[in-house]
């Protein structure tokens, strides 16, 4: 495993929608999409315009890669759009697994092709010559060579999972989209409203899905987590899936995270306003006096996974 | 008459079954039914539940969508493939407050979509509605 490569690297680490403004050129522009690596064997969380640099590497590669299995948060277009531009999809040899929420193998296919149909689209999946396996949850958790892979439901519009994949003795959690703490914070703010005995029931049940929502992150290595949103974006866009930065640094804290990165960032905020969240962030962390360590997720950034995890 | 009003004819006390791995909500339920002469059944998972909807037909089944093992949509997807399941009533109670997610519950006939934290008021009103609901159909197919 040592004299492997064994990694994981960003491809893309934008939220919504792609941003490819020289202002943002330090973090990135691409939508989401991860790889980690381990041999021969690449596990891709998410398809979103960071997939097509990867796909044209790939096809690069010596010697050449034909396999990998894609894992899909959801089916909003962020996460899948890169798809249509993958080129081992369209080239023979290649074999691909897609494993994303849905009752069967059928309906993740139909997600999947839904995008390439006419008129939104000149060409449809049926030109895409590799060997598809399409996979749909059937157990909690399933293996990809050195890859245990579990998932979890998380906080975003419509059936969207969070993976919590361990590979080389390090856990990796990958939670693109929720929106953290949310039940929390309609608890609080319509607490006024409530008479004692909701109180106590509310305020156990809080309790409860803090719990149930840190359960996947819990002492995880590495946690790429959805930080969409600063404080007053947050205020008006609270429930629309996805988080305030300071509940995530919240939620990593609490779940003992030992590398935090803030990811699926805004397409509004630019190279300079990354820094500024990454450091307000930073200060956070501190006042907390954590170890836990916070980068912002920038494209092209590999992180070792064998050795002492070194970021390159 | 169908199978699944028959069997309901035959029942002496309307049964409600919550699936959420929440025990706050559980106890929260519990209180809300207490004017009500029904009976309670809770399951912590999907495949718990499963096990005994696939023989039984309650009254009104309260689901949650974020279980810890399987997706409520899917399930409740799943259950309205269920030929006794497929008017069943269906509540959905969660803390995710999302059109997406109202939209896919409504498609599936749920008898509402109740989001966390409401008052024990709705709650106790949604079961009542639900009930006279039952009642009523019950009626209408003797009347037939």
């Amino acid at each position: 495993m040592e004299n492997e490569d064994c990694y994981l690297r960003f491809w893309g680490v934008r939220g919504s929608y792609a941003s490819p403004y020289s202002s943002h050129l330090r973090v990135g522009g691409n939508t989401s999409c991860v790889e980690l690596r381990v041999g021969r064997h690449i596990l891709l969380c998410d398809a979103g315009t960071g997939i097509i640099p990867l796909g044209e590497q790939l096809m690069r590669r010596e010697p050449p890669q034909r396999e990998l299995f894609i894992v899909l948060t959801h089916y909003h277009w962020d996460h899948i759009c890169g798809l249509p531009f993958f080129i081992p999809a369209f080239s023979p040899e290649w074999h691909l697994k897609i494993f994303g929420p849905g009752q069967d193998a059928q309906e993740v296919e139909d997600y999947v092709s839904s995008q390439m149909t006419s008129p939104f689209f000149p060409v449809s999946t049926a030109t895409w010559l590799a060997d598809i396996e399409y996979l749909a949850p059937k157990t909690r958790e399933f293996t990809y060579g050195p890859f245990n892979i579990r998932y979890q439901n998380v906080h975003h519009p419509g059936i969207t999972f969070g993976y919590r994949i361990e590979v080389a003795g390090r856990s990796i959690v990958y939670i693109s989209d929720n929106e953290c703490l949310f039940l929390e914070k309609t608890i609080t703010q319509k607490s006024a409203q409530f008479n004692a005995m909701e109180r106590r029931y509310y305020d156990e049940m809080q309790k409860e899905e803090y719990e149930a929502e840190l359960e996947l992150l819990t002492g995880a290595d590495v946690l790429i987590h959805d930080a969409q949103y600063t404080r007053e974006e947050y205020d008006k866009k609270q429930g629309w899936g996805h988080s305030y930065y300071l509940d995530t640094v919240k939620s990593a804290l609490g779940a003992g995270v030992k590398l935090l990165f803030l990811f699926h960032h805004d397409p509004s905020h630019d190279d300079e306003k990354m820094r500024e969240i990454h450091y307000h962030a930073l200060e956070k962390i501190n006042q907390y006096s954590s170890p836990m360590k916070c980068l912002v997720a920038r494209e092209g950034v590999k992180l070792h996974l064998n050795g002492p995890g070194r970021i390159g | 008459m169908n199978p699944e009003q028959q069997n309901k004819i035959g029942t002496s006390q309307p049964t409600v079954v919550l699936i959420d791995n929440s025990h706050a909500m559980q106890s929260m339920l519990r209180d809300c039914l207490l004017d009500f002469q029904v009976s309670l059944l809770h399951y912590n998972t999907v495949e718990e539940a499963d096990r005994y909807l696939h023989s039984h037909q309650p009254d009104i089944i309260f689901l949650s969508l974020l279980m810890p093992d399987k997706n409520g949509l899917i399930y409740l997807r799943e259950l309205r493939q269920q030929i006794m399941h497929r008017y069943t009533q269906v509540v959905i109670v969660t803390s995710k407050d999302y059109e997406q997610d109202r939209g896919a519950a409504q498609e599936l006939g749920v008898s509402a979509f109740l989001v966390k934290p409401m008052p024990m008021q709705e709650l106790t009103e949604t079961v009542r509605t639900c009930i006279e609901k039952n009642e009523a159909d019950i009626e209408r197919t003797l009347q037939l």
